[in-house]
């Protein structure tokens, strides 16, 4: 029987996780001032069940293609929404597609940072547009699923890469 | 000062909207576009002082954008900044060729974008 404190890894350990997460890292503590540390299983246990929010995005270097999803609970997503756009308390409720619209944002700079450390800052890169949709809590024993903690909440992140990834210059 | 934001996110448009209200760039009026068709329409229409662009948006992305721009001397004093996350040398070397004052890669804090939005509307009223 596990501790419910066990942390979540990925079932297949990638060269991937270590940008990935530094990626998380960088982009939620520069633009959302959040705290970014790793994920255990009561923290998944008590978040809600329903009503994520999976932002995916695709992308193409010329070399190599592949997409990158984030999965945010609704709890969190808002909080990320108040950080980034400067709502105050007492402030109405956001319309939902601002707050997918934002969700979407942040896996866009997360796709876009876990690139330039991936492969290298030489090379450019194209981004899709974010498809944002509503889901049920993602599963915890999926391989190249990612899971951290941001402001004590948990986020997912999933990866595929279509060809075999170059690393030109791999930073953590 | 007339301020042009294009970034195919409104999220992203309304936080820089927000910032530059943060500083003292004195500003008549801030546009927003969400593609950089959108944004030559609304470039052709007003006179504008300084332009924000993000890179990787549909219909006409930023560099294409810039392409435009740097093709017509009616747009020779526009101030550019681009904000973007590819921040890879490749691009960087294109932007310096198209007359890019400031490169701005996400993510970013709020302090840093206040301070490149300062220097470039320096630039803008010099």
């Amino acid at each position: 029987m596990t501790s419910s404190h066990t942390q979540l890894k990925p079932l297949a350990p990638d060269a991937a996780v270590a940008p990935i997460r530094a990626a998380v890292t960088a982009v939620a503590e520069q633009s959302f001032y959040a705290m970014v540390d790793g994920c255990d299983e009561k923290t998944l246990e008590k978040s809600p069940p329903n009503a994520w929010l999976v932002a995916m995005i695709r992308f193409d270097d010329g070399h190599t293609s592949g997409s990158l999803a984030c999965w945010v609970p609704p709890d969190l997503a808002l909080t990320m929404f108040d950080s980034f756009c400067g709502r105050e308390p007492g402030q109405p409720l956001p319309p939902a597609h601002q707050i997918y619209d934002l969700v979407g944002e942040f896996s866009n700079m997360v796709c876009g940072d876990w690139l330039s450390r991936s492969i290298g800052h030489r090379q450019s890169f194209e981004l899709s547009q974010p498809i944002v949709v509503q889901a049920p809590r993602p599963a915890n024993n999926i391989s190249r699923r990612l899971w951290v903690k941001v402001n004590e909440r948990p986020m997912a992140v999933d990866w595929y890469v279509n060809q075999s990834f170059s690393m030109l210059h791999l930073e953590a | 000062m007339r301020i042009l934001i294009v970034d195919d996110s409104s999220m992203m448009r309304s936080m820089i909207k927000r910032v530059v209200r943060m500083t003292d760039v004195p500003v008549d009026e801030i546009l927003e576009a969400g593609d950089g068709a959108e944004a030559l329409k609304l470039l052709e229409s007003h006179d504008v002082q300084l332009l924000l662009t993000d890179i990787n948006m549909p219909v006409m992305n930023g560099a294409d954008l810039l392409r435009r721009l740097a093709k017509n001397d009616r747009w020779r004093d526009l101030t550019r900044v681009i904000i973007s996350t590819d921040g890879s040398t490749e691009r960087r070397e294109e932007a310096a060729d198209l007359s890019v004052c400031c490169y701005l890669k996400k993510p970013f804090s709020p302090e840093v974008l206040r301070d490149v939005l300062t220097h470039a509307a320096e630039a803008a009223r010099a």
